[in-house]
């Protein structure tokens, strides 16, 4: 044992562990927390790839970018996309991957290979996935458009991912929207899917057994003994699929390329920052869509989160 | 921890840091040169006046050829990291622009390079494109203008005069447009560069500007408006239907189904079966590769019914000189592919390489008569003034005189440079021509998709 | 729940009137319907998420101008298979193909540099959250778990700026590095949710015998540990595999050091490229991490699922 020098067993171990955590901290620091920095002061330059060498880092710092940005009739269309796909995905996902993991937690014959079967979806690179729908569902060769012509009776194909606005049932609606949404659905329903299964088979047997002995229906069953147990499982995916879906840019950008409608914030940021080499403001623009992230996480937390924080 | 670790860590990084930034130890006796002519062929061509100049001056030359459509790109890249080239050859207009707006130009050594040479050796129309407050930003090297080729066997039996205004080139391309023939081949697609040309070829002959000397931006005007309409006319009701690009426009006329085309003078020793990747198609040129040639007519200059003047449209490509480079040495070497290597330049495609520097001070025609007889086409070749009429080279050659383009004189040539990229002309001629937009929504749109570029400039 | 039970439930509840016994109770309907709906349910679950799949390995058996003839055949008659497309897609691209055996080997080396580098930096790390108490040791773990919440993008900017200025884009280490970022925070919480269960008597032990905190992480802690380090080195080396933005925007103009999703998404925009190849090319990528995944699932999702049941 070390000399401990009148130091006692917890201030040695606080010790080691702030000298554990550095690496780790000071790598975060550098790779994330610097650059973070960087950005946020990138988004108050005039900065642009080309000229960099000549403005240098402490340049003219002011808020034309933001102004500029704001200004962009483009940016807000984009902002309501994003919204419209985050709150959509958010809940097909959660929804579908509630009836998968109810579907899948009695017993069942070849489980295995249906729970391997819904997972792939999640696992398959986004590279690949984007690339097999877009191939589905290709107005010249897509097995969809091909069907939909030949057995529903469509007098076109449909341009699922190039065409902004459709009629269905007489009502306008986004079509590239709308499908880019179902491949978000599609591809992580398989995330609420596995939480929810493993909260789902955590579940007191004696609470549906009591449930059962006081006469109730399967429905009134989940109603009343499953969901609840599910409830926090639910919020937590809720908050975690907004968050990332919100925050998305290669689903959408592989299946569209953000035209049809379907621009979102991250798209208008990649963009600004390669095409128009426009640094300064894609950093103002990736500035305000983290801000917009943080205030709705700030509501959520405040609103409905207040029990469950206790638990942390 | 202790400090003196501290202190040996903190040295580390930064002459870590020194060092990738410092970049690589320059040779003192090369300069890099870039140059868009990357097609295997005219890199050969360069290659071996780079080392003739190396043989004559002891500088050594590094190559590169940078694709056009990849240059922005790979001229950012370089610039973030510090390793532009000493000169740039072959740039066209809005990619001068585009790099002087960025203050990456060294924009005095060309003016001292003209002056070397003799400045009325050079084409006004060249020097006057190339300039800007009075400063000569890039050495213009050759020239290339745009064309509408017509079949002139067609054109007497139905007995039409030649193409050059809009009514006439309707009234052809109507007339002419039936069996399996169409009327005319043009190019239509929502990213293609060859689009945006054609058409801005055809604006301007319709007195349709980009934007005005103040700056407003006046794509959505009336007159651009009507040159939509008419673009879109024509590629709807007289063209082949769906998008054509810059091979799909010239194998259509080559193969005899159309009338009339619209493409750059490259076209010249390709149309006169000189190139065999490139034949001519037609049943009649099976037996006689260049029959197509001594059909066609040419027409350079195009009017609209809106403008005082027809309008002649080219590109005028030019060697920069960059901020950083070695000015000595570059100032050398564009001296030299202006002089000694100048005629060997121009004969990597002289049907595209018109020069834009008539002659030197000794001998003012020298460079314009010994255009004539250069060697054109990459299989076969055969001097330009045995294949064609010496009329329409001379055409040609003062076609270039008189070269519009947008933006320039008006002092946009910022904008011109950024739209480049995102071509919102195409884009909104190409939805128009599919039907989804009227011209005048066509206009309105491109005039707003602009106006979003110009913003986001912020000049 | 048998008759005899439910006769017993009655039997407890407050005597009512008794009714007629009725076939069609709103539990019996349920039931039912739910007896009916499962395995319709599970069906299409199969079906919506393996179709893509088997359309796609169809597809890339196919010839194109078959494709073209007859776009919504799903079975491939045996001698119309062609292994062409994948021939296609694996030579290099001086003999004409599209040369993926490159782009596959960019993709190992970047992802096993960030399985390596993440490993090594996010364990201590972790164990100094799981174990050790030290000031800020709440707002530590905070910091990580707020950083994985920040978009991407925001993060991609200024790393974009830096690469191009230091000329390193386009160079594998610097995207290996790059994509720590991503990954060390998710690793961090993974592994201290797994060490916190490691029994603390055994460590204590190790202390007796004289280890210290190192020593007892390499020679106790990791061992103990194995699955769950099996688990977030294939987290990562997933993640680093699927990973496109950074790589688009670090690799995107030197071809020879595309990872497999930068070569795929860049190819599936060229013209000159059949479509039947290009599916060829998402079977290349898929395969190898789906097998991965699937030969350590249960690891996987005993990783991923660890917080949820606590509830």
């Amino acid at each position: 044992m070390r000399r401990g020098r009148g130091r006692t067993l917890r201030q040695r171990e606080a010790r080691t562990g702030l000298a554990l955590i550095s690496p780790t901290f000071v790598v975060t620091l550098v790779v994330v927390v610097l650059p973070l920095l960087w950005a946020i002061m990138l988004a108050f330059q005039e900065a642009r790839l080309i000229n960099i060498r000549y403005t240098g880092l402490f340049g003219r710092y002011s808020l034309d970018n933001f102004r500029y940005v704001l200004g962009e009739p483009g940016f807000w269309r984009g902002l309501a996309v994003t919204l419209v796909y985050t709150v959509a995905g958010t809940f097909l996902s959660i929804a579908l991957g509630l009836v998968a993991a109810l579907a899948l937690a009695g017993p069942l014959r070849g489980r295995t290979l249906v729970r391997a079967s819904v997972l792939l979806p999640y696992v398959a690179p986004v590279v690949a996935a984007a690339f097999v729908w877009q191939v589905m569902l290709s107005p010249q060769y897509g097995i969809a458009n091909e069907l939909g012509v030949r057995l529903l009776g469509w007098d076109r194909p449909i341009g699922f991912l190039t065409q902004a606005k459709g009629e269905l049932l007489g009502v306008t609606v986004p079509v590239a929207l709308l499908t880019v949404i179902a491949f978000e659905a599609w591809r992580y329903f398989p995330f609420a899917f596995l939480f929810l299964l493993a909260r789902l088979q955590a579940v007191p047997r004696e609470l549906h057994e009591a449930a059962l002995v006081d006469g109730a229906t399967p429905l009134q069953r989940f109603r009343y003994v499953t969901l609840p147990q599910l409830s926090r499982v639910i919020a937590l995916l809720a908050v975690l699929r907004f968050v990332f879906t919100f925050n998305k840019f290669d689903d959408v950008y592989l299946l569209t390329g953000g035209g049809a409608g379907t621009e979102m914030v991250s798209i208008r940021v990649y963009n600004l920052l390669t095409a128009r080499d426009d640094i300064g403001a894609s950093a103002a623009q990736a500035v305000v869509l983290a801000l917009v992230l943080v205030l709705f996480l700030g509501v959520y937390l405040r609103f409905f989160a207040g029990p469950e924080r206790s638990a942390e | 921890m202790p400090r003196g670790f501290i202190a040996a860590l903190t040295a580390a990084v930064v002459a870590v840091l020194g060092a990738a930034c410092g970049g690589a130890d320059e040779d003192r006796d090369t300069i890099t040169v870039w140059t868009q002519e990357n097609l295997p062929d005219r890199m050969a061509v360069q290659r071996e006046l780079a080392d003739a100049f190396t043989r004559r001056t002891g500088v050594r030359v590094r190559l590169v050829g940078v694709a056009e459509d990849q240059f922005s790109r790979v001229v950012r890249s370089a610039a973030a990291a510090g390793r532009l080239p000493d000169v740039i050859g072959a740039l066209p207009l809005a990619s001068v622009r585009e790099l002087e707006a960025n203050d990456l130009l060294d924009t005095e050594t060309p003016g001292r390079v003209v002056e070397r040479l003799g400045r009325d050796t050079f084409l006004r129309r060249a020097l006057e494109l190339g300039s800007a407050d009075g400063r000569l930003l890039a050495v213009p090297s050759d020239a290339w203008v745009q064309l509408i080729l017509y079949r002139e066997d067609l054109f007497a039996r139905a007995g039409l005069d030649p193409p050059d205004s809009y009514a006439r080139l309707r009234a052809a391309a109507s007339r002419l447009h039936r069996g399996g023939t169409a009327g005319i081949a043009l190019a239509v697609g929502p990213s293609d560069t060859f689009t945006a040309q054609t058409f801005e070829y055809v604006a301007l002959a319709n007195g349709c500007e980009l934007a005005g000397r103040d700056g407003r931006v006046t794509i959505g005007d009336a007159r651009c408006e009507h040159a939509f309409a008419f673009y879109a006319e024509l590629a709807r009701r007289y063209s082949v239907p769906g998008t054509q690009s810059l091979d799909s426009v010239r194998a259509t006329y080559f193969s005899g189904k159309a009338a009339i085309a619209i493409w750059s003078s490259f076209i010249l020793d390709e149309l006169a079966g000189l190139r065999s990747d490139a034949l001519p198609s037609c049943p009649e040129c099976r037996a006689d590769p260049s029959w197509l040639a001594r059909h066609t007519g040419v027409v350079t200059a195009l009017r609209g019914p809106d403008a005082a003047h027809a309008a002649r449209y080219g590109e005028i490509v030019s060697w920069a000189i960059t901020r950083e480079a070695d000015r000595d040495k570059a100032e050398r070497f564009v001296t030299y592919m202006m002089e000694a290597g100048y005629e060997r330049w121009l004969g990597m495609a002289p049907e595209g390489k018109i020069p834009v520097r008539t002659g030197t001070r000794d001998d003012p025609r020298r460079f314009a008569e010994a255009w004539d007889r250069l060697p054109a086409g990459v299989d076969r070749t055969r001097p330009l003034d045995e294949v064609y009429p010496r009329a329409l080279l001379d055409r040609l050659r003062a076609s270039v005189e008189h070269i519009e383009r947008w933006g320039v004189e008006q002092g946009q040539g910022r904008l011109v440079g950024a739209i480049m990229g995102e071509l919102p002309v195409p884009r909104a001629l190409s939805a128009l021509v599919e039907g989804s937009l009227t011209p005048r929504q066509a206009a309105a749109q491109a005039q707003r998709d602009v106006e979003a570029v110009k913003r986001g400039i912020r000049e | 729940m048998t008759a005899g039970d439910r006769r017993a439930a009655r039997a407890v509840r407050p005597s009512r009137p008794r009714r007629p016994y009725r076939r069609w109770t709103r539990d019996r309907v349920e039931r039912t319907a739910l007896r009916l709906l499962r395995p319709l349910v599970i069906a299409a679950l199969l079906l919506a998420t393996a179709f893509p799949f088997y359309y796609m390995v169809v597809l890339s058996l196919r010839d194109v101008q078959a494709l073209i003839l007859d776009p919504g055949a799903l079975f491939v008659p045996p001698d119309e298979i062609t292994l062409d497309t994948y021939r296609q897609v694996l030579t290099p691209e001086e003999e004409g193909g599209q040369g993926f055996v490159v782009f596959i080997r960019n993709s190992v080396i970047v992802s096993v540099a960030a399985v390596a580098l993440t490993l090594l930096i996010s364990i201590p790390g972790a164990y100094a959250v799981a174990r050790l108490r030290f000031l800020g040791r709440r707002q530590v773990h905070f910091l990580f778990l707020a950083v994985y919440l920040f978009p991407p993008i925001v993060l991609a900017i200024p790393l974009f700026v830096l690469f191009s200025l230091l000329g390193l884009r386009g160079s594998l280490p610097g995207l290996a590095l790059v994509y720590i970022s991503q990954t060390l925070p998710v690793t961090v919480y993974m592994l201290r949710n797994y060490f916190e269960t490691v029994p603390r008597s055994v460590e204590e032990a190790a202390a007796i015998d004289g280890c210290g905190p190192l020593a007892t992480i390499w020679r106790v802690t990791l061992p103990l540990s194995r699955p769950a380090l099996m688990a977030t080195g294939l987290y990562v080396f997933m993640i680093a595999w699927n990973e496109f933005l950074f790589a688009l925007l670090f690799l995107v103009e030197d071809r020879d050091r595309w990872t497999v999703s930068l070569g795929l998404s860049q190819l599936a925009g060229a013209i000159e490229v059949p479509t039947t190849v290009l599916m060829a090319g998402s079977v290349v990528l898929t395969l190898p991490i789906v097998i991965v995944f699937f030969a350590c699932e249960r690891l996987m999702t005993g990783g991923l699922t660890m917080g949820a049941e606590k509830g």
